[in-house]
């Protein structure tokens, strides 16, 4: 898939996967990788940057971890982000909506 | 090839790329380091041979300049809007509780110098602030905050100047250092001190968030003058605020569209019979021009404050009613300037004079 297409949702896919419970960066990688079925590609250091702006937005929050054999950030979702995510989703569905009705099925 | 060190070079990389912010550098780099490891542990985990896994986890994560890059703008944006926040309270500060006011300007008279050396810093330096404050709020509207470049490192340069203005004139004008002996200030309370402490942390903190805001924002090389001017800014904010208001009150959309209408027709109109004018209200390039733009609100204030006085006192006016106002504009007018001269480039007011160089020779684009 196109990856400014999906750099365009990131924040939406990343908060809905948070929405399922914390993970931390690569379990939040393999979780999107998961759920689109191998189909998304992005390279998934960009996936941190991302969760740095919708951590300063107050969306999600983060916690050092100990329980792995190595010291990682844990990310979840606050009661702000379920909000946005609630929002967000709307909003894409909306567009995907239009969207759909403007190209067809091209039958 | 790549060997048991294709993640230490990766990190490496990464770690060149990072601006030196400390703490989110570090949670960065310690974050890549964990993804990294895991990815190579799953790929082994699924049959590849050790280098292969680690070519393979270190390709998906993305090349090294593009992902530090990523995150020092994610970095960035962050500490713009704190620095941002921090000093607009600290704008607001300054504005409310300096001398600028109260009535410093109806005190320009014999009495007002005795009040001290700080009477007139606080004085000068407020209305520093009130300036970078003031052109750093249309810059911020006039360039989304979100998104990280040169607008942005003079967003924050900008606040900087609001923040160590407050740090000092503030807590001068509260506790009364420097104080004359025609002064005539209450001794500091508790609640005093108290607000001063506070506006000195705000202060510290936005400092450092400037501190950390501009080491990303250098990484990314905005370090360039902006390509607009203050005018173009100014343009750019209304055009902003005007799509704000109309998407909120869609009510105002008919009225703001005819303001926007007439202010455009007149601009086009002046341009028509003067185009000499766009390019001579650059003040970036002309510091005269400058003087004069600084002066001509001033005159007009002093004319009109001269006036209401004359008929606030019955006293009629004369020479005498225009002097200490006519003082204070002189006044006023060599600071501008010399605040032109100073903090000019630093704000991108101005073009940086460089040595040798002529004032034509300045870019202005």
């Amino acid at each position: 898939m196109e990856g400014d297409l999906v750099r365009g949702h990131l924040d939406l896919m990343l908060l809905a996967v948070l929405s399922a419970g914390p993970l931390h960066g690569y379990g939040l990688v393999e979780e999107l990788r998961r759920r689109s079925l191998g189909r998304l590609e992005l390279p998934e250091g960009t996936v941190y940057p991302a969760l740095y702006r919708l951590e300063r937005q107050g969306l999600i929050g983060s916690y050092w971890s100990s329980d792995a054999p190595r010291r990682r950030r844990v990310y979840r979702l606050r009661a702000a982000g379920h909000a946005a995510l609630g929002q967000k989703r709307k909003a894409w569905q909306d567009v995907m909506a239009a969207i759909n009705t403007v190209i067809g099925d091209g039958a | 090839m790549s060997t048991p060190a294709a993640v230490d070079q990766y990190l490496s990389d990464l770690a060149a790329g990072l601006a030196p912010t400390g703490r989110m550098r570090s949670r960065a780099l310690a974050e890549a380091e964990d993804h990294l490891r895991e990815h190579i542990a799953a790929q082994q985990a699924a049959g590849l041979p050790p280098a292969a896994a680690q070519q393979a986890a270190v390709r998906a994560f993305g090349p090294a300049d593009v992902v530090a890059r990523s995150i020092t703008e994610a970095v960035a944006q962050g500490a713009v809007r704190r620095l941002f926040v921090l000093g607009a309270a600290l704008f607001a500060v300054v504005t409310v509780a300096s001398d600028l006011v109260t009535s410093d300007f109806a005190h320009l008279t014999a009495t007002w110098l005795s009040d001290g050396f700080g009477t007139v810093f606080t004085w000068v330096i407020a209305q520093v602030a009130l300036v970078a404050g003031a052109v750093t709020v249309i810059r911020a509207v006039a360039h989304t905050l979100s998104q990280a470049g040169t607008a942005q490192l003079y967003i924050a340069r900008g606040m900087v100047v609001v923040a160590i203005c407050s740090a000092l004139a503030l807590p001068v004008d509260a506790i009364g250092v420097f104080t004359g002996p025609g002064a005539a200030r209450p001794a500091p309370t508790l609640l005093v001190i108290a607000a001063t402490g506070a506006v000195l942390t705000a202060a510290a903190a936005a400092l450092c968030q400037a501190r950390r805001a501009g080491a990303c924002l250098r990484s990314l090389g905005a370090a360039e003058m902006p390509p607009a001017t203050i005018g173009t800014d100014v343009a750019d904010a209304v055009a902003r605020l005007r799509a704000a208001a109309q998407r909120r009150v869609p009510a105002s959309a008919p009225l703001l569209r005819t303001a926007a209408r007439c202010a455009s027709g007149c601009r086009t109109r002046a341009l028509r019979h003067a185009p000499w004018l766009g390019g001579w209200l650059d003040a970036r390039s002309h510091p005269w021009r400058f003087a004069l733009l600084a002066l001509a609100p001033l005159a007009a204030l002093t004319v009109i404050y001269a006036f209401v006085q004359a008929a606030l006192t019955s006293a009629g006016w004369n020479v005498t009613t225009f002097a200490y106002p006519g003082l204070l504009a002189i006044i006023e007018c060599a600071l501008a300037l010399a605040g032109y001269a100073t903090l000019g480039p630093y704000l991108a007011m101005r073009h940086p004079v460089r040595a040798g160089a002529r004032l034509s020779s300045y870019r202005t684009d």
